[in-house]
């Protein structure tokens, strides 16, 4: 008993877990708040640089182009619930993987429309940044 | 069943190896190279020319037409990954810089992102 907790202690510190949680992000997001000095028609393209820095890209339009910072978020949670089969004689020698898991993709995109006068014509978020969340089960909504 | 001191202490070497090597791991990751700041502190606008921005920085990793102004684009990309027993967090961050030229080839406007500068090594998944 005492050598099987040694075990599995081993086993935990040495990554091989039947369980995990793991986080992804790409840069860091960016709120409402942030773009609340933006005024369309009127606020230049140089003052949203000096707040919010350089974007990810740049795409050109007919009258100017769209400035777009990206954020994503991944959360993703695994377990294998036949994972301790492997501590059983004959059984650990068949397959006994038995793993759930749900991984969660939030992308959060701020554009920015700036005329050919560098002055912002709109500023925009489309994100789906809610669906970045640890679930246990992969069932649901 | 005491062990003696010497093995004993080797018993703690090892639990201490699993910890430090088993249990946790930080790797880092690039992709492209920084450019350095001082270089790019170097274009000035309205003074440098598309030849001087080429020979500070070298080739940009692509080249835009937007209205009447030619943009090289550079990035790059860094990762830091930390893990502690269950848990891991992969956190990226990109550095996108822009030198925008006009029509005569002199440097309008360059944005140079520090977003790499804040990256750091986390291994709690949770929360922000």
């Amino acid at each position: 008993m005492r050598h099987a907790w040694h075990l599995v202690v081993a086993l935990l510190l040495s990554g091989c877990t039947p369980i995990t949680w793991t986080r992804v992000t790409l840069n860091q997001p960016l709120h409402a708040q942030d773009i609340r000095f933006i005024d369309p028609g009127r606020t230049q393209w140089a003052e949203v640089v000096r707040r919010l820095g350089a974007p990810g890209e740049l795409q050109p339009t007919p009258t100017g182009f769209v400035a777009t910072y990206f954020y994503l978020d991944t959360a993703d949670f695994d377990v294998d619930l036949g994972w301790p089969l492997g501590f059983i004689g004959p059984v650990s020698r068949a397959p006994h993987r038995m793993e759930l898991g749900d991984t969660g993709i939030g992308v959060e995109e701020l554009e920015v429309a700036v005329g050919a006068d560098l002055r912002v014509q709109y500023a925009v978020f489309a994100d789906s940044n809610d669906a970045a969340r640890f679930k246990p089960v992969p069932v649901g909504d | 069943m005491h062990g003696i001191p010497a093995a004993r202490s080797m018993r703690t070497m090892l639990a201490v190896a699993l910890l430090a090597l088993g249990g946790c791991a930080v790797s880092r990751g690039d992709l492209g190279d920084g450019l350095p700041k001082e270089k790019i502190a170097a274009v000035k606008e309205g003074q440098t020319t598309t030849t001087e921005v080429l020979a500070l920085l070298g080739a940009p990793a692509s080249i835009q037409q937007i209205g009447d102004m030619t943009v090289f684009h550079y990035y790059h990309y860094a990762l830091k990954h930390g893990t502690f027993l269950v848990f891991s967090r992969i956190n990226v961050a990109g550095d996108d810089t822009y030198v925008f030229l006009d029509h005569a080839g002199v440097v309008r406007q360059v944005l140079a992102g520090n977003r790499t500068d804040r990256l750091t090594f986390q291994f709690w998944p949770f929360g922000a």
